[in-house]
């Protein structure tokens, strides 16, 4: 089918010229500190629009998102003497912590709301509990180091060549999630959001929506998870930290929740606002909480707000709205 | 009489102390319009609420299509052909109105099992939606968000979504309520378009003015105190002495 065709193709395009492009800017200028940070900071957006699926698309907000995080961590730290290439470490990371968001997925499938933030709440901290007790699991030290596994059988432990394995997984993860916000799936999510008794009054199986894209954030955090471990060169209980579940959520505020590309501007901004104020002062997070609390309060639609108006001021003569317009 | 497609037996509901529905037994053919009228805290909308599944019926049975569906949750009902529309309307207010009709038409497509289904974007819905909307007479909303639509557009917007989601019964509740006399008069023009389209549609509908029961219903059902007083033609139903009493005079034609 041409459109089918069309509309996978529209989708590519847009995630190489929002991913790739920047990517090789920054790869082209960036000095050796400054790829390193940006290498942290496309993991966050990784993570970021993984956990955007429950803050923005379906609205089941989970307080607990580092579990699976760490989960994605451990599991790569934990195989760091198997020297296993990163294409099955990866994929191992993602297993683990997709089976992890399935267990609790199942246990909190009639939990809805402010119970449903809180059981994942309180389940996050158990296991970051579980592993900071855990002297095989390296407790307030963690597990290290871990190295920087191969790819397609080529060492990438060299900063800039690293980088581009993350640009890389980015890219791939975000052109599914794409895909699955403009579909079927990510419209039903969108609706359950919007109204969950209406969603059930036209029989939809919110069960399965609401298991589904938990264990979708959950596996995508994992990923992240894992390039992370490898990034820092270990794997610590503060990522699994309720801190570090936290700042993902209020990234995907800070962006715009209901934007497809929000939880990766607010990533973006978070990451380097911290990264800033870090060398200015000792009271980081005082400054960062009042500077996302501005933003919060003055656009509670985010970031993706100053997005929208540049657009709409853009095109107001041009053609009226349509499905993509409201969807990006 | 013909068979009933939607048939209540002694359907009895408390809510703790509350004797919200006592008794009540009602049929509605395939074709038919059945209207239900009562005052304020008559039990309609508790009704309402059993027949499509919100409420468990304390006693007393619900039959669909021939189908004991008493007991079974909202969800299972609306998969089973009962379309319904909320008295204050309930619309997807950050989606289109036009994606607020392929999420009924996504519903009534499939449930989970063709996850290709899922991740295609095709275009086949979004004709079929936008000719649900014509029906409605929405077309020109198609692209507009449902938070931005009047009370009536809403209305009709849910209407549009209970028949992309293949319902052969259809429950309005207050569907007049809170709209002005011309889009009142539209609602009711769509409704009965309907009818000529789909020969078989039943329909089951509240309304506190008695002109849309009227101009819609085939029979009429008096509900007082949560059980059935009068059943009649609408004409018969207006003029019956306990319907008189019940609403003390009021103006009712």
């Amino acid at each position: 089918m041409t459109v089918t065709r069309a509309a996978w193709l529209r989708q590519a395009v847009e995630v190489c010229l929002v991913v790739l492009l920047p990517a090789a800017i920054i790869s082209a200028i960036a000095t050796d500190l400054g790829i390193y940070v940006w290498t942290t900071v496309v993991i966050y957006i990784i993570f970021a629009m993984g956990t955007n699926v429950l803050v923005g698309w379906s609205g089941a907000t989970s307080f607990g998102q580092a579990a699976y995080f760490g989960t994605g961590a451990y599991a790569v730290a934990l195989l760091r003497e198997r020297e296993l290439p990163n294409e099955v470490l990866l994929v191992l990371a993602v297993l683990a912590s997709a089976v992890v968001a399935l267990t609790l997925g199942i246990l909190t499938l009639r939990a809805v709301g402010l119970r449903f933030g809180i059981i994942t709440l309180v389940f996050g901290q158990l296991i970051y509990l579980v592993v900071f007790r855990n002297d095989g699991l390296g407790s307030e030290t963690g597990l290290y180091p871990v190295a920087r596994s191969t790819v397609l059988g080529q060492d990438v432990s060299d900063q800039r060549t690293f980088f581009w394995v993350v640009v890389s997984v980015l890219t791939i993860v975000a052109f599914v999630l794409r895909r699955m916000y403009q579909s079927s799936f990510g419209l039903t999510l969108a609706a359950m959001r919007d109204d969950p008794l209406r969603t059930v009054a036209l029989g939809l199986p919110i069960r399965w929506l609401r298991l589904i894209s938990f264990v979708l954030a959950g596996a995508v955090a994992g990923l992240a998870g894992g390039l992370f471990a490898q990034q820092q060169g270990s794997a610590s209980p503060s990522m699994l930290s309720f801190a570090l579940s936290g700042h993902i959520i209020l990234i995907c505020l800070l962006g715009g929740r209901f934007r497809f590309w929000g939880a990766a501007a607010g990533a973006i901004v978070f990451t380097w606002a911290e990264y800033h104020l870090r060398s200015l002062t000792d009271a980081t997070d005082l400054y960062l909480g009042a500077l996302l609390l501005v933003i919060v309060i003055a656009m509670p639609d985010g970031l993706a707000k100053l997005w929208d108006l540049t657009t709409v001021a853009l095109r107001s003569r041009s053609r009226t709205s349509d499905r993509d317009e409201v969807s990006v | 009489m013909t068979t009933a497609v939607l048939e209540a037996t002694s359907v009895s509901k408390s809510f703790g102390q509350v004797h919200a529905l006592s008794d009540v037994s009602l049929q509605i053919a395939a074709g038919e319009t059945l209207g239900v009228i009562g005052p304020n805290g008559a039990g309609k909308s508790t009704l309402f609420g059993v027949l499509a599944g919100e409420h468990r019926a304390s006693s007393g049975s619900v039959v669909l299509h021939g189908r004991d569906i008493t007991g079974w949750n909202a969800s299972r009902v609306a998969r089973s052909g009962l379309g319904r529309t909320f008295q204050v309307p309930r619309v997807f207010t950050r989606l289109t109105a036009a994606q607020n009709v392929e999420v009924a038409l996504v519903a009534a497509r499939h449930r989970l099992g063709r996850m290709t289904d899922n991740l295609t974007h095709d275009r086949a819905m979004e004709s079929a939606a936008a000719a649900l909307l014509d029906r409605v007479g929405l077309a020109s909303a198609a692209g507009i968000e449902a938070a931005h639509l009047g009370q009536g557009d809403r209305k009709l917007l849910e209407l549009a979504m209970a028949l992309g989601r293949g319902a052969h019964v259809l429950l309005l509740d207050e569907p007049t309520a809170g709209m002005g006399r011309g889009e009142a008069r539209r609602l009711v023009e769509v409704v009965q378009d309907l009818r000529t389209v789909q020969p078989e549609l039943a329909v089951l509908v509240t309304a506190h003015h008695m002109e849309v029961i009227l101009a819609l219903a085939d029979r009429v059902v008096l509900l007082a105190d949560g059980a059935v007083r009068v059943v009649g033609t609408p004409q018969d139903v207006a003029e019956h002495p306990e319907t008189r009493r019940i609403y003390l005079g009021e103006d009712l034609l």
